[in-house]
C-alpha cells in the first residue's frame, strides 16, 4: 500500500500515535497516511496534523506529496537512510515552533508615505515601458518602506525569536515573516501581533504554531538532495 | 496532478499552506520514496502579468499626489516635455491642464509663402 509521508517525529512523541499512524525505526517515527489522489482538503489536513503535533514535540515536516511504496520503504529509505540528518533537525528544533506574521498595509497610506520620501517628480515622459519602469521603482520604494515599518512593528516578536525569515510577498504592501520561537513565547507574540490591529493603516494576522518549515537549516557537511528541484522533480 | 493550492482567503492556516506547500524536507532520491510534483508555475506567471497593471497604478497614484501637491502650492503641473497631452494619466486624471489651444488663435497671422514666378531661364549670350 502506497503511503503519504507527512513528517518525522521522535518515536516517543507524546501525542503522535493517538493522532496518526506511525512507522517507527529505532528512536524515529514517520507520520503516514494512505496515499490517494490529493485534494485541496488533504493539503490543509497535512498542515493541520503537523501543526497539532508540533505543540507536543519536535516535528520535521516532509515536503508535501512525499510518498513511499510501503511501510518498509518508509522505514529503510527514509528513517534509516537519513537518521543522522533527521536527529540533527529534531534536536535543534526541540521546544521551538514557527510563527507567521502577516502585515497588510493600507495601499493609499503606503503610497503617500513613499511620495513624501521621493516626491521629486513622477511626471514620466516616454512610452509604456518607461512608465512600467517608473512604476516598478515605486514598487521597490514601497517594499523598502514596508520592511522598515514592519521591522519597527514586529520588534517585540523579533526580540524573543531565535531566527526570522522573510516569506515571499503577494503584494508590495504586504509583509509576511516567519519567526522561530520557543514554544512559551507563542502566546505573548500572538498578543503583540494581534494588538497591531489598533494601529491605523495596518491589518495584522498571526498563524502559529507551525512546524519549522523555514528553519530546516542543513548542517554545512550534510549531504543535500542534489537531484531534486524545488518542485521535487 | 492538479495543484492542491488553497486560495489565500485570509484564513490563517490556508494562507500559510500556500507559502509552505513547496517547502519541507526532501528525502534523498529513491526508487521507493518519491515526491509528487506540484505545479505552481502557472500561478507565478499570473503574478508577473498582474505586476504590470500594478506598476502603472502605482505611477498614476504618484502623479495624482504630485498634481495635488502642485495644486496646493498654487503652481500648474508641468506635463512631460515630449507628451504634452498624451502625458495625462492612463485614466486621464492628470492635474489641472488647460484646454488645448487651437492653432492660429494666438495672434500670429500666418503668412502666405511668397509667390515667386519662375524665372525664365536666362539664355546665355554669346558674344
Amino acid at each position: 500500500m502506497s503511503l503519504f509521508l507527512h513528517g518525522v517525529v521522535r518515536a516517543d512523541h507524546p501525542s503522535a500515535a493517538t493522532r496518526a499512524k506511525l512507522v517507527t525505526w529505532q528512536d524515529l517515527a514517520v507520520v503516514v497516511s494512505e496515499a490517494r489522489a490529493p485534494t485541496q482538503r488533504d493539503a490543509l489536513a497535512h498542515l493541520e496534523l503537523l501543526s497539532a503535533l508540533v505543540v507536543d514535540g519536535s516535528v520535521v515536516p516532509l515536503k508535501y506529496g512525499t510518498t513511499a511504496v510501503g511501510e518498509e520503504a518508509a522505514r529503510t529509505d527514509v528513517l534509516a537512510a537519513s537518521a543522522a540528518r533527521l536527529r540533527t533537525h529534531l534536536d535543534r528544533l526541540a521546544g521551538l515552533v514557527e510563527l507567521h506574521a502577516y502585515l497588510r498595509f493600507d495601499e493609499d497610506e503606503a503610497l503617500q508615505a513613499v511620495y513624501e520620501e521621493h516626491h521629486t517628480s513622477w511626471q514620466v515622459a516616454g512610452g509604456l515601458s518607461t512608465r512600467i519602469l517608473a512604476g516598478e521603482q515605486v514598487a521597490q520604494h514601497l517594499v523598502t518602506w514596508r520592511r522598515t515599518r514592519s521591522d519597527a512593528l514586529l520588534a517585540p516578536v523579533a526580540a524573543v525569536a531565535r531566527e526570522q525569515a522573510s516569506l515571499p510577498d503577494r503584494e508590495h504592501t504586504e509583509e509576511r515573516r516567519a519567526f522561530l520561537l520557543p514554544h512559551k513565547e507563542i502566546e505573548p507574540a500572538r498578543a503583540a501581533i494581534t494588538a497591531l490591529k489598533h494601529i491605523a493603516g495596518v491589518e495584522a494576522e498571526c498563524v502559529a504554531p507551525l512546524p519549522a518549515y523555514n528553519f530546516l537549516t542543513e548542517p554545512a557537511n550534510a549531504p543535500t538532495p542534489g537531484t531534486s528541484s524545488r518542485w521535487g522533480w | 496532478m492538479t495543484a492542491p493550492v488553497i486560495p489565500g482567503t485570509g484564513g490563517g492556516l490556508a494562507e500559510a499552506l500556500n507559502i509552505l506547500l513547496d517547502k519541507g524536507l526532501v528525502i534523498d532520491a529513491s526508487i521507493r520514496v518519491t515526491v509528487i510534483g506540484i505545479e505552481l508555475l502557472a500561478i507565478e506567471i499570473k503574478v508577473v502579468i498582474a505586476s504590470v497593471d500594478t506598476y502603472i497604478r502605482y505611477l498614476e497614484a504618484m502623479q495624482r499626489l504630485d498634481a495635488q501637491r502642485r495644486a496646493l502650492n498654487g503652481s500648474t503641473p508641468t506635463p512631460p516635455a515630449t507628451q504634452v497631452f498624451a502625458g495625462q494619466g492612463v485614466s486621464g486624471t492628470y492635474g489641472l491642464l488647460t484646454a488645448p489651444v487651437p492653432v492660429g488663435a494666438v495672434g500670429v497671422t500666418p503668412t502666405a509663402p511668397a509667390q515667386v514666378a519662375p524665372s525664365a531661364p536666362q539664355q546665355a549670350t554669346e558674344e
